[in-house]
């Protein structure tokens, strides 16, 4: 199984009305977790609908090895019946007249193997719920449902529009760990976009961040993520007020809707940083000092 | 006899009209909702005119349309060398304009409340947009389009206007039981009008309470 290689332009209304260009140039490695990173409004979920198919790119090209899903240049753009994409979208998209079963068969048809559907429904510990429709299911077991649908073609990518938005953080957490355990298992290559900083980093093999439409930076998640302090133990959610810089440092002041507070960071640092972006101050624990008051 | 002929013909003519409807209002009401053509509003004035036109206005174009001297009564005649005003494939082609509406408004609404998340999902899936229309779209619009067969057949059965222009009274070929209604009250023969009135009142009702009460279930499983 070969890479992807993405590289999409498209300019287009945002939904605010104003014009947005999209300028994208990235890899997916095969058989790992690429995590599309960014702020609401950066471009990942529309960048996720032109790798499905289901929009289409000004200009650009999508690659896989001899395979091409999209080149503008050719004129060839793969209908999304014919890409071999799972899509699991953020509200799931189960189909609400069909039961467990049908569902997870939906796309291979009547004719699936007894076999690959019974290993499919223990690996997503779904056994006993085939008869279930999916309003009778939790959060959670709608999750698994989603992607058990969309494994059981065995994709050449599996897509994922932030699909544990809705669901609290334990329910959250206890996906992520499943999710990581059936990637071993099965070692499928997908694309998950989000904008939780602790789910990218916790599920990502790959990272791509992306801001206002452009890649700010590719490549490992401990270069990405653990470069930025990301890892840190200490992170408090803020946003922005003003910025103020000399020739090293830049001074963010923040607040966190409770209080206002500075923090110092290297230029490099803040250079992809805003004036009313939302940010996470973090801290490494060994870095933290707690004073008995 | 004298009662059973008028309303078979009725009934008749709600079942073809419902079946023509059936069959032109899915593909016409899917297209109308996902198109995004500029005159889709035009369109929509134009299938939504027979509910606010008066019956005989319709009827009174769709005479001069269908008539003898009129360009598609003229080509029927060429071709089957009968009338086709004053017949019952007249009525047929009045009550499926008249009652056009009430079939494609319901389904159109069907089909646009229908996620379009759920159709890009099959399509992700490898089925082809036909496969997707039957499988997904269908069964998610059923109570819509289901609701469209019945408004139909419900309003072409109590139609009066359209059918008097367009078809007159001929027993056994154009007199329907909303006709036949009005004859009887014009010989002032109350009692026969109310047996017909009972009737169709009764077939009206019972059509009716039967797609509701299919509707509730429908709520409840899907």
């Amino acid at each position: 199984m070969s890479f992807f290689e993405v590289d999409l332009h498209k300019s287009f209304p945002n939904t605010k009305g104003e014009n947005f260009n999209l300028d994208v140039t990235f890899t997916v490695p095969a058989a790992k977790i690429t995590v599309v990173f960014g702020p609401s409004g950066a471009g990942k979920s529309t960048v996720l609908r032109f790798m499905a198919g289901l929009e289409e790119a000004d200009h650009g090209s999508i690659k896989c090895g001899g395979n091409i899903w999209f080149d503008s240049a050719k004129g060839i753009n793969v209908s999304p019946q014919k890409r071999s994409a799972g899509f699991l979208f953020q509200d799931l998209a189960l189909f609400p007249h069909l039961n467990v079963k049908d569902n997870i068969i939906y796309p291979v048809g009547r004719n699936c193997e007894r076999q690959k559907l019974s290993t499919l429904l223990e690996m997503t510990q779904l056994e006993g719920l085939e008869s279930r429709f999916p309003d009778e299911l939790s959060g959670g077991q709608k999750q698994r449902v989603a992607l058990a649908r969309a494994l059981i073609k065995e994709p050449d990518l599996l897509l994922f529009d932030e699909p544990f938005s809705a669901l609290d953080s334990a329910v959250k957490n206890r996906l992520h760990d499943e999710l990581i355990e059936l990637h071993k298992k099965i070692g499928f290559t997908a694309m998950l976009v989000t904008h939780d900083i602790s789910e990218a980093y916790r599920l990502a093999e790959h990272a791509v961040i992306l801001k206002n439409g452009r890649v700010v930076t590719e490549g490992t998640p401990e270069k990405i993520f653990l470069g930025r302090g990301l890892s840190a133990r200490i992170q408090i959610p803020a946003k922005v007020v003003s910025m103020e810089s000399d020739e090293i440092h830049t001074l963010l002041t923040v607040e966190d809707g409770r209080r206002i507070f500075r923090v110092f960071v290297d230029n490099d640092e803040a250079e992809t940083i805003a004036i009313g972006d939302d940010i996470i101050v973090a801290a490494k624990a060994s870095d933290a000092l707690v004073f008995k008051i | 006899m004298v009662f059973l002929e008028p309303l078979w013909l009725t009934i008749k003519l709600s079942f073809v009209t419902t079946s023509l409807l059936i069959c032109v209002g899915i593909p016409f009401s899917y297209w109308l909702s996902a198109t995004g053509i500029r005159i889709k509003p035009a369109i929509e004035a134009v299938v939504a005119l027979p509910i606010v036109l008066p019956p005989t206005v319709l009827g009174f174009y769709l005479l001069i349309a269908i008539g003898s001297a009129g360009p598609v009564g003229r080509i029927y005649e060429s071709i089957f060398d009968a009338q086709l005003a004053f017949s019952f494939s007249g009525l047929v082609i009045g009550s499926f304009f008249y009652s056009f509406p009430f079939a494609v408004q319901p389904m159109q609404s069907a089909f646009e409340s229908v996620d379009r998340r759920l159709i890009e999902a099959s399509w992700t899936m490898g089925k082809s947009k036909l496969i997707t229309f039957v499988r997904i779209i269908l069964p998610l619009s059923k109570k819509g389009l289901i609701t469209g067969g019945v408004l139909s057949f419900a309003h072409t059965m109590g139609e009066f206007g359209v059918v008097l222009m367009l078809g007159g009274n001929i027993p056994g070929e154009t007199r329907v039981a909303s006709i036949a209604i009005y004859d009887e009250v014009q010989a002032l023969n109350y009692s026969g009008a109310n047996i017909f009135a009972l009737i169709l009142l009764f077939i009206s009702f019972s059509v009716l309470l039967a797609v509701f009460l299919y509707n509730r279930k429908a709520v409840r499983t899907v």
